[in-house]
């Protein structure tokens, strides 16, 4: 099978601009120091490393954008590759972030809320910066560009549908990476779930106290290493293996026992054709707050026992969200290339509780495999496997997929009585409207997914937690002074409805939540056949939701420019390669040139047509995306 | 107890269920003498967050007031005397 060679790499964060000021300061055991926010005006005394903005994009793009766009240059560069070169090949873009669909402009907001909608400049940079897609726009490329909005995991996940692709054959090459900056709007949330730290972060340390936000990119290439040759690039590792898992358990909290997380990493180091012995050290998420550091140590000393090397690099960059995956790919790598496991900076006095300490110098090591963990608000759990590459095999191929259900909320639904009964039977206190949207879709579903660690779950959005969002963006308008909600912030994050899902129906495989203004449903079901494929899953349920608000409201406006908006609704589509599955035919996509809305195939089961049925004007944006998947019943 | 007393009582478990969205209680879930946390009503750590901010924004109690003072917090009414006697608005 193809093999995930990493042929390119760029990175800029608070240790260094670019890959080699990077090596460099990652041994030079110096440590960058946070400082108070120069971007936005506060009252929170809590270091941030910010960096300095990368020059303007020419077409408008957001901050997060533009140092993924300085990032990707620098991998670009790095894989000998010209952007003629990605025009001819199969090329999949796979972007982390965490502010994929939230407008974090509070002026641009002020004015929409009021009806306003004379000036959505800034509203326009944040429809048209949907990092993948517009990637795809930049790059004139024709392949899959999913925005991955899994929180802290972004990143990392990004990276596993890289390898996913390649390993299945559905592409030539990948662009995979991640993206964020430091923005009021998840500084203020941060503080509020009681999370930052007012000193430089110390991950492992005893005397711990949070993390420190940052701003960061990190880009790579992957490709097979023999296509890679066929250009005269060689290639020196491969992203080998990848394990994810959804603890299934709370929207913030981590498992207490962390046994989805190691399940992860054993998958991953499986998947690399490794055992745990194999691996020279791990790098760890390590964020510097009590919890997640206390569970990840203990998980991380239950799979590699006494032998376990391992160090967090927050110190040195801050907790950079949805770029941190990338960022540590990148680090990882470097680490092994120079056959040295850098030392877990700022943490003079490991907690005591840790059956095994942190990296206390820079040590040698074989270089020959590494890991590298990243966990996530609401339970999401990503450990990504490097190693030194391999030659190529046969791909995995895709395989046919089944359709066991497909359901689409009525108007108007879930209406109060319904929601309660949900709330109820679930014993759910505060779900979003998001979230309300995407249970009640995925509970008209039968049957119910829930088993286990075989079902994977894709969501799919436009505009995310809107509702939510304003709610947080009217809490630092209105309350200047004062501290945020954090419910509203933690229920704010795109994927929320992801970990409610995960969580009532016990769902514990790879959970992703997708951001797309330009066909997310779509996505989704694609990534899903390349999950099928890959052997990741057994069983895939996409739930698509968007809820009104008066930033969809503005979307709305500005498709006029062309952008599709989307209005409250939701369905959600179980599918499954298991051929004794098959209840509703094959799914076939469509090709992706082919735009144009095909009809529904006829024979659709009567539950089916009732619900397109009552379903209302208010699915006029579901049903196209919905209509260009034909089944082959 | 005071009629006034019983009065602001109703009134803050309504608030309460309200700003917390406890969408499956009503006011006679909330118990006088039992915890707010964990066993009782089953709040959580950002609960506690909120009922700060929301003594903050509707009672003019400022943060500050309340800092370490978990005693404060461990039954409803030990919040309902405390509100009533601090609230500035």
């Amino acid at each position: 099978m193809s093999r995930a060679g990493i042929s390119g790499m760029g990175i800029v964060s608070a240790l260094g601009n670019g890959v080699e000021s990077t090596r460099q300061a990652l041994f030079s055991g110096r440590e960058p120091a946070p400082h108070l926010p120069r971007r936005f005006e506060t009252q929170l005394k809590l270091p941030v490393f910010e960096i300095p903005d990368p020059p303007p994009s020419g077409d408008g793009a957001g901050l997060p954008v533009r140092f993924l766009l300085h990032a990707l240059d620098e991998a670009l560069k790095d894989a000998r590759l010209v952007p003629q070169d990605l025009r001819t090949r199969r090329v999949g873009i796979a972007v982390g972030t965490t502010v994929a669909c939230q407008l974090d402009d509070i002026p641009c907001y002020a004015r929409i809320r009021q009806g306003d909608f004379s000036d959505l400049g800034p509203a326009l940079t944040y429809t048209a910066g949907m990092p993948a897609e517009y990637l795809r726009r930049r790059l004139g490329t024709n392949g899959p560009a999913l925005t991955i909005s899994n929180a802290c995991a972004s990143g990392a996940d990004a990276l596993m549908v890289a390898l996913e692709w390649l390993r299945t054959g559905r592409c030539d090459l990948v662009i995979a990476g991640g993206c964020d900056s430091v923005s009021k709007v998840a500084f203020d949330g941060f503080n509020a779930l009681r999370v930052c730290s007012a000193e430089p972060c110390r991950p492992f340390d005893a005397g711990r106290s949070g993390l420190n936000l940052g701003d960061a990119s990190g880009v790579l290439i992957l490709e097979p290493p023999g296509k890679a040759a066929a250009r005269g690039v060689s290639v020196t590792f491969e992203l080998a293996g990848a394990g994810k898992s959804a603890d299934g358990f709370h929207i913030t909290q981590p498992e207490p026992s962390g046994k989805e997380l190691e399940r992860a990493v054993r998958l991953a180091v499986a998947q690399a054709g490794l055992d745990c012995k194999d691996i020279d050290f791990v790098n760890a998420h390590g964020t510097g707050t009590l919890v997640n550091d206390r569970t990840e140590g203990a998980v991380l000393s239950r799979i590699f026992g006494k032998n376990l090397r391992y160090q967090s690099t927050k110190a040195l960059t801050g907790h950079t969200l949805g770029a941190a995956g990338a960022i540590e790919a990148v680090f990882t790598c470097l680490m092994l290339a120079e056959r040295r496991a850098a030392a877990s900076r700022r943490c003079g006095d490991p907690d005591p509780e840790l059956a095994v300490p942190p990296l206390k110098n820079d040590t040698d090591i074989p270089g020959n495999a590494a890991v590298s963990t990243s966990l996530a608000f609401g339970g999401s759990n990503t450990a990504l496997v490097f190693r030194k590459c391999r030659p190529d095999a046969p791909d995995a191929g895709l395989v046919p997929v089944y359709v066991e259900d497909f359901s689409l909320l009525p108007a108007g639904a879930p209406e109060r009585e319904e929601l309660a009964a949900l709330c109820r039977k679930y014993g759910l206190r505060r779900p979003d409207r998001l979230t309300q949207l995407a249970l009640a879709a995925a509970e008209r579903i039968s049957p119910l997914p829930g088993s286990g660690a075989d079902t994977a779950l894709i969501t799919a959005t436009a505009c995310g937690p809107a509702a939510t969002t304003c709610r947080v963006l009217d809490d630092i308008l209105d309350y200047p002074e004062e501290e945020i909600l954090p419910t509203g912030f933690s229920h704010s994050v795109v994927n929320a409805a992801s970990s409610y899902l995960t969580t009532v129906h016990g769902i514990h495989g790879p959970a992703f939540a997708l951001a797309g203004f330009e066909d997310p449903f779509r996505e989704a079901a694609d990534l899903a056949r390349t999950l099928l494929a890959g052997k990741v899953c057994r069983r895939v349920l996409i739930v698509a939701s968007d809820e009104e608000s008066p930033i969809s409201r503005a979307v709305e406006q500005l498709r006029k420019t062309g952008i599709p908006a989307s209005v409250e609704g939701a369905c959600a589509l179980l599918l499954s390669s298991d051929p004794a599955e098959n209840r509703l035919g094959t799914l076939e996509l469509s090709p992706e040139e082919d735009a144009s809305p095909r009809l529904l195939p006829c024979g659709i089961p009567d539950s089916f047509a009732k619900a397109l049925a009552c379903a209302g004007p208010d699915s006029r944006t579901i049903l196209p995306r919905l209509q260009k998947i034909a089944w082959s019943l | 107890m005071n009629e006034d007393v019983s009065a602001f009582r109703r009134e803050l478990k309504e608030n309460l269920i309200e700003w917390l969205q406890l969408m499956d209680k009503t006011s006679d879930d909330v118990k006088d003498e039992e915890p707010l946390f964990k066993e009782g009503l089953g709040l959580d750590s950002l609960d506690a967050v909120e009922i700060v901010i929301m003594m903050q924004r509707k009672y003019g109690i400022p943060q500050s007031q309340v800092e370490n003072k978990r005693e404060i917090f461990a039954t409803f009414a030990s919040l309902a005397d405390f509100i009533m006697a601090n609230r500035t608005k």
